[in-house]
């Protein structure tokens, strides 16, 4: 396979409660690059993008076939292989709701999780990992007087900021985003989104949203999801230009898909 | 005064007659324990905390010993409840379509329930009964702790549960997301969000079982000697109060509304405390 592939679905099923979310999908997602996975509420994107990270496992009543492979150390690895806790420190994921540790202050959401997996020991290294990370997320001017505040205290933008900074102290190398700008106002939006697209020159980013001029803002491929299907994979200026399929053309154009079977 | 107004002035005069009628009971327990016990409080502030019970007709004398025994029973029963409880609570909510954990919840429900007399006897029956105790050796203190920590252990569950369902989904999902074990997720992110709700929890059941006096007096027995070893009766406030309150002697009667109103203010502190914990259940936004 391409070295050029940084995660690789294949035959992908998923369904809970034995109805079926995802029916078969195969995709590579590039190395890094930004690829916007774009398609209407329900056609599980979501779904598609937890269970490349295994976060799928939470639900219980979730049924996972198929193939993930990742991309880490250079190595394509059988996702659900490897240990849930080792992948998910390799594939970083920011939620679509920001999400730090609300009673734990800004410090603590950076450190915690390179402190309980091992990957910095000691305060001062845990500190300067979490002081690099901020920077890395653009943040830590914002924050750098007030690290012992609680995280809660954070704007929503500066919350989510401070959600990928967190992702990004356990030293992943694919990081997962789920519609990350929902409910932010343009500034916040705009900020979030160029940190993605500097951040795919170190990492790979997969991103969810069901904004087509976001994906055309920051996508470097694009992936059109649609009841469960692969419709569409390609880069973004051809999907986005010259749609290949007519499902990806109704729904970027913005027309109704409703009733309309893949 | 139109008639809307006649009947909101209705309403709210009847909702002022219900919390009347809810504090008045309170109102006169207080007031009673303080005329009839108080006097004797005030009469030997020192002693009463510290000296043990005297025959009646020799006068003097105090609930110290008691107090001890209380503090030992609960203690050990908080050792053995809190813990069970709080693991009990954790997984209910943590797990909560597990058939263990509908399980758990259904018998906790029915336990919270269980006349607390039951309790004593199905402990006494299984720990220290001459003819069916495991560790038969007659009554017992550490009977007594571990009735009250059966009893306390599906309040403390109930509540640790609550408290747990109240931490956001996406916070867990978020520890998960940064590879955290499911221990340190509950042990280092979870539980730390809900402290609060813990601490009253545990409040909630020590305030249940601090004045239990069936199932110690089932399982323990009486004593009115200083706790000497947990494989034998010990005292107890709730059952010094059962004993000199049905006494017929004056000074009895007189210590036992004052250890009652020492155990009131007990209890009514543990309660305060836990309300005051209550409001910062969970201190996310």
């Amino acid at each position: 396979m391409s070295d050029n592939v940084a995660v690789s679905v294949r035959d992908l099923h998923v369904s809970i409660d034995k109805k079926d979310i995802l029916k078969g999908i195969s995709i590579d997602f590039p190395k890094n690059a930004v690829t916007a996975i774009i398609g209407p509420s329900g056609s599980g994107k979501t779904m598609l993008l937890r269970s490349i990270n295994r976060l799928i496992e939470l639900l219980p009543r979730a049924r996972v076939s198929g193939k993930v492979l990742v991309r880490i150390k250079n190595e394509l690895q059988d996702a659900y292989a490897l240990d849930p806790s080792y992948l998910r420190r390799k594939v970083g994921y920011v939620f679509q709701k920001p999400n730090p540790f609300p009673h734990l202050s800004i410090l603590k959401n950076m450190t915690i999780g390179p402190m309980l997996n091992g990957i910095a020991k000691g305060k001062e290294n845990l500190e300067r990992l979490a002081e690099e990370k901020l920077k890395e997320a653009g943040l830590w001017d914002e924050v750098k007087d007030r690290l012992h505040e609680a995280a809660w205290k954070l704007s929503g933008g500066q919350q989510q900021r401070l959600c990928i900074a967190r992702a990004l102290a356990l030293q992943p190398e694919i990081i997962l985003f789920d519609e990350p700008t929902t409910g932010l106002d343009l500034y916040n939006t705009k900020r979030i989104e160029e940190l993605m697209v500097r951040l795919k020159e170190k990492y790979t980013i997969i991103a969810v949203t069901h904004s087509v001029d976001q994906a055309g803002r920051i996508a470097d491929f694009i992936a059109f999801i649609y009841n469960g299907k692969l419709i569409e994979f390609g880069s973004a200026a051809s999907v986005l230009k010259s749609p290949a399929n007519e499902l990806t053309e109704l729904f970027i154009t913005g027309r109704v898909l409703d009733g309309v079977t893949a | 005064m139109s008639l809307k107004k006649l009947r909101d002035a209705l309403y709210t005069g009847l909702a002022y007659l219900s919390l009347l009628l809810l504090a008045v009971p309170l109102a006169w327990i207080l007031f009673e324990c303080i005329v009839r016990g108080g006097a004797y409080i005030l009469s030997r502030p020192v002693e009463f905390f510290t000296d043990i019970g005297r025959p009646p007709g020799v006068g003097g004398g105090g609930i110290g010993h008691a107090i001890q025994g209380s503090l030992y029973m609960l203690g050990l029963a908080l050792l053995i409840g809190v813990p069970v409880g709080m693991l009990a609570g954790i997984y209910m909510a943590e797990r909560r379509d597990s058939p263990i954990a509908k399980a758990a919840r259904f018998v906790s429900d029915i336990l919270v329930e269980f006349p607390t007399i039951l309790v004593g006897i199905v402990t006494y029956a299984f720990l220290v009964s001459k003819v069916t105790g495991l560790l038969a050796t007659g009554p017992a203190a550490f009977a007594a702790s571990f009735a009250l920590a059966m009893i306390m252990i599906p309040i403390v569950a109930r509540s640790v549960e609550t408290a747990f369902l109240t931490i956001p989904n996406e916070v867990r999902e978020g520890a998960y997301a940064l590879g955290l074990l499911d221990r340190q997720t509950v042990f280092r992110v979870l539980l730390p969000a809900v402290r609060a709700g813990v601490m009253t929890a545990v409040l909630i059941g020590l305030a249940k079982i601090a004045g239990e006096s069936a199932p110690i007096i089932v399982t323990n027995g009486i004593s009115n000697f200083w706790f000497s070893k947990w494989t034998e009766p010990a005292p107890s406030i709730p059952v010094l109060i059962y004993v000199y309150g049905l006494s017929p002697f004056k000074e009895w009667q007189a210590q036992a509304w004052a250890a009652s109103l020492i155990l009131l203010l007990l209890i009514m502190g543990v309660g305060f405390l836990a309300r005051r914990f209550t409001k910062k259940m969970w201190t996310g936004a």
